[in-house]
């Protein structure tokens, strides 16, 4: 026997014995006698292994001729197989069996038997390919997770896919409606004689066309949404104001319907907010639009409550309530209550509403039973704007000195604003003269000595941004307040580097009037009565405060000027519009709104400012929005004004 | 280094911090995350970044972190996604650690790209033990470390690393470290 051989091939292999011509086992390696109780001295080889492979042989002689082939056994127990070969040594004449644990069958048959590292020969890569076969379920997880990835993300495109298409077959479907309208009644019209029939299809073509503006609005501000293109402006905002606007274009609707719509304030509420007052806007002309549209009788209140932390609106009607299955989507987009209202649906109205207020960081929830009526309720986190007054709070009579003496130059090329300015001014004791543009005030300032000097920014031949730079130009010049409809820091900043000492923001609010007259006038005689110097919060009201400020006689004058110019100016802008000149346009409603806003019409001057914005943006389909209705809600403002009387009035008749 | 090493930092940070903490680390490391195929070879400095990236984000030491992730990786990790291997080389911590330098041969056969790192073990006696690291990957001592107190976990023993000696050899990293085996139950 050649021991150092034996040796060697113990050293490179796991499992090794020794068989003799009687098929009897010897040396038998100590791993193989600890995996295999049964392979023991002496055993006989086919009574302790089944051999797989090579297969059916049974004798020593049969064993000798596969000393060339792989030998596959399977202990009789089935708790350990080999993979090897038969070797013969010439020195000994025996055969000896040299292997390493059959993996693959280990794997299947044994896995509770525990292999270790050191079962496994360097030479034998049966390790390696088990490290490469672990590897390549790694590979396959990994690629798993990708496809997942990958195969929600084609759902979800498809999902939006769908809801696009949904949507375009929608709009489709609710655009053509009121396009037919426009159609056939301009149609009808052009064979129509009888001027109450054209009247009636002018109607009918206006209401469509109307309509149809919606329809687009809603697709428009859904898809800025989707897009995330809706971006919050912060501005300073009265409630009031606000609210008086939301019932102001919802009360047409309601009047026709004989519903009360009306809205109250929680005493002690700020009167003045910080937010973004336009999507506040609306989100309630939406919220309330929608009760009036589903409230048959009765009434729509809004309430607005303080509560610890945010403010809530709560918008209620007595109307046909909403069904739990409804209930469950109201909120989903293109999704239309199933009945209380013949009008058509976007069914985009509530989740354009649901994603501004998430915009605004609030939440909207709603109640409803069936026949009773809903309540809608908007949380929303406002600041308090930089001036904080109470709405209970009666406005104090002016602390400040309410009588002045001295020159004032009033510039604006509104005449209504000139006259009514004037008015107000004398009123204070001030004498008071009038410039049409920044030409003419330079030029007056240039001989008349003033005290103060309140200018218009937008004014034809020279602007007051202009006027005011060469003002300061002059030897002593008087101090220049900006009259404007932009405020804020960025204009305040604006105003300051070109040389204005203040500004005032348009329509003149008597308090800001005030404040800057004490500045730089000189206080008068305070036998006069002095003016209200309350904000104003609704059109009646501030027509009341101008008759208590100008006197009846000459609120009677200054009525009739505005009535007349803000025809005129209404018809410039309107024919400006036709010939698509956003710069009259621009202007015009820059005007108009600060007129109009004087007389109290809160939502008509809103409408037109927002005109203002979208001209100086060339933004046609904002004005678009806003231009639809301007005409009507001029006339209905006008004709407010124009009804109104004066006591002094009322008796003549 | 191999994409498992991504894909088991991510298990972690995921199962500790969430997705979306993955997401910003990923994020702010500028890696795309599908493109991390746990056995596809990336390069080392993409490694360093989102390690470096998930200590900023996690606001730990980087030696934390790796340490951390070290001990997870041999104890959740490898033990989920390898177990087999790692029940391969060693009932014990020492016969793991003896067989330790034998298993990354092992794998280096299948990694032909990437050179593993070596762990010459020294067993001292039955409490003490020098592992001498070394690797052609800069700055990943820590993790080390902390895949040998897992391993400490992993078999019920304490291993605590008393000292770390580097041995400056240019272009590697090389460290004795030695460690105390305390059996849980003395």
């Amino acid at each position: 026997m050649n021991e150092p051989v034996l040796e060697l091939l113990d050293r490179l292999f796991t499992f090794t014995f020794t068989i003799d011509d009687t098929l009897s086992l010897s040396r038998v390696s100590a791993r193989l006698s600890n995996l295999c109780p049964g392979a023991l001295c002496g055993a006989n080889l086919f009574e302790v292994f089944h051999c797989h492979r090579p297969a059916g042989i049974s004798s020593f002689e049969e064993l000798c001729a596969s000393d060339q082939s792989m030998f596959l056994l399977v202990s009789r127990e089935k708790q350990l197989a080999l993979r090897g070969q038969v070797v013969p040594l010439k020195e000994d004449q025996l055969y000896h069996f040299v292997g390493t644990p059959w993996l693959a069958w280990m794997n299947e048959n044994a896995s509770e038997v525990q292999l270790h590292l050191t079962d496994f020969p360097k030479l034998d890569s049966q390790m390696d390919q088990e490290i490469y076969l672990t590897s390549q379920q790694s590979m396959v997880r990994d690629l798993e997770f990708v496809n997942e990835k990958l195969t929600r993300a084609q759902e979800e495109t498809m999902e939006a896919n769908k809801v696009q298409s949904d949507m375009f077959a929608i709009m489709s479907h609710e655009m053509r409606t009121p396009l037919n309208g426009v159609i056939s009644a301009l149609s009808l019209l052009s064979e129509e004689d009888d001027p109450i029939e054209r009247s009636k299809l002018t109607k009918i073509a206006n209401e469509s066309a109307d309509n149809l503006l919606n329809v687009i609005n809603y697709a428009l501000d859904y898809s800025k949404l989707g897009a995330g293109r809706m971006d919050l402006d912060f501005d300073d905002f009265s409630l009031q104001s606000l609210l008086d606007a939301i019932i102001a274009v919802n009360e047409g609707r309601a009047k026709e319907k004989a519903i009360d719509v009306s809205y109250s304030l929680e005493p002690g509420l700020p009167k003045n907010l910080r937010g973004d007052p336009e999507k506040l806007r609306q989100v309630l002309i939406n919220v309330v639009g929608n009760a009036i549209k589903f409230t048959e009788a009765g009434k729509v209140e809004l309430r607005v409550l303080n509560c610890s932390n945010h403010f809530r609106f709560i918008v209620s009607d007595t109307g046909c309530g909403i069904g739990q299955d409804d209930l469950n989507h109201i909120f989903d987009p293109f999704w239309s209550r199933s009945k209380g209202s013949s009008e058509s649906s976007t069914g985009l109205g509530l989740n354009i509403v649901k994603r501004l207020v998430e915009l605004m960081s609030g939440q909207i929830t709603v109640e409803s039973t069936e026949g009773a009526g809903t309540t809608f309720y908007i949380d929303l986190p406002f600041e308090l704007a930089a001036s904080v007054e109470a709405v209970t709070a009666d406005s104090a009579k002016g602390a400040l000195p309410s009588y002045f003496s001295g020159r004032v130059l009033l510039v604006d090329d509104n005449q209504t604003n000139l006259m009514l300015g004037k008015m107000i001014l004398e009123k204070y004791g001030l004498s008071v003269r009038t410039a049409s543009d920044g030409k003419e005030a330079v030029d007056i300032v240039s001989e008349v000595e003033f005290e103060l000097v309140l200018m218009d920014i937008s004014m034809p031949v020279m602007d007051g941004k202009t006027a005011c730079l060469e003002i300061n130009q002059l030897p002593s010049p008087p101090p220049v307040i900006a009259l404007t409809a932009n405020v804020g820091p960025k204009f305040a900043q604006e105003y300051a580097k070109i040389g204005f000492k203040g500004y005032l923001k348009k329509p003149l609010e008597n308090e800001a009037l005030l404040t800057e007259l004490n500045i730089w006038m000189k206080p008068g005689d305070t036998s006069v009565e002095p003016v209200n110097s309350g904000k104003t919060v609704n059109r009646t009201q501030v027509l009341t405060d101008l008759v208590r400020q100008l006197g009846e006689e000459n609120f009677s004058s200054v009525k009739a000027l505005f009535l007349e110019e803000t025809e005129r100016r209404l018809i410039s802008l309107l024919s400006a519009w036709v010939r698509r000149d956003l710069e009259i346009v621009r202007k015009e409603s820059h005007t108009l709104a600060s007129s109009v806003g004087s007389f109290g019409c809160d939502d008509l001057s809103w409408r037109l400012k927002q005109i203002e914005r979208a001209s100086s943006q060339s933004d046609v389909s904002e004005i678009i929005r806003y231009m639809k209705d301007i005409e009507t809600n001029a006339r209905t403002a006008l004709d407010a004004v124009s009804t109104f009387r004066t006591s002094e009035e009322s008796q003549n008749g | 280094m191999y994409g498992l090493i991504y894909t088991a930092l991510r298990e972690m940070v995921r199962e500790h911090h969430g997705e979306k903490t993955w997401d910003a680390i990923v994020a702010k490391a500028g890696v795309p995350a599908n493109s991390l195929l746990t056995m596809r070879s990336h390069d080392d400095e993409t490694t360093l970044a989102l390690m470096e990236t998930a200590s900023s984000v996690l606001a730990l030491p980087l030696d934390t972190c790796l340490k951390a992730f070290g001990e997870y990786w041999i104890t959740s990790f490898a033990a989920r996604e390898y177990g087999t291997l790692l029940d391969r080389t060693g009932d014990s911590h020492l016969e793991f650690l003896q067989n330790l330098d034998d298993l990354h041969d092992r794998l280096s056969t299948s990694f032909t790209d990437f050179e593993m790192p070596s762990f010459r073990v020294e067993i001292k006696d039955s409490t003490t033990a020098v592992v001498r690291y070394s690797s052609n990957q800069e700055g990943l001592t820590a993790f080390v470390v902390g895949i040998l107190q897992g391993l400490g976990k992993r078999f019920g023993t304490t291993i605590t690393v008393k000292s770390i000696v580097p041995i400056a050899t240019p272009g590697r990293e090389q460290s004795n470290i030695t460690i105390s085996m305390v059996e849980a139950s003395e």
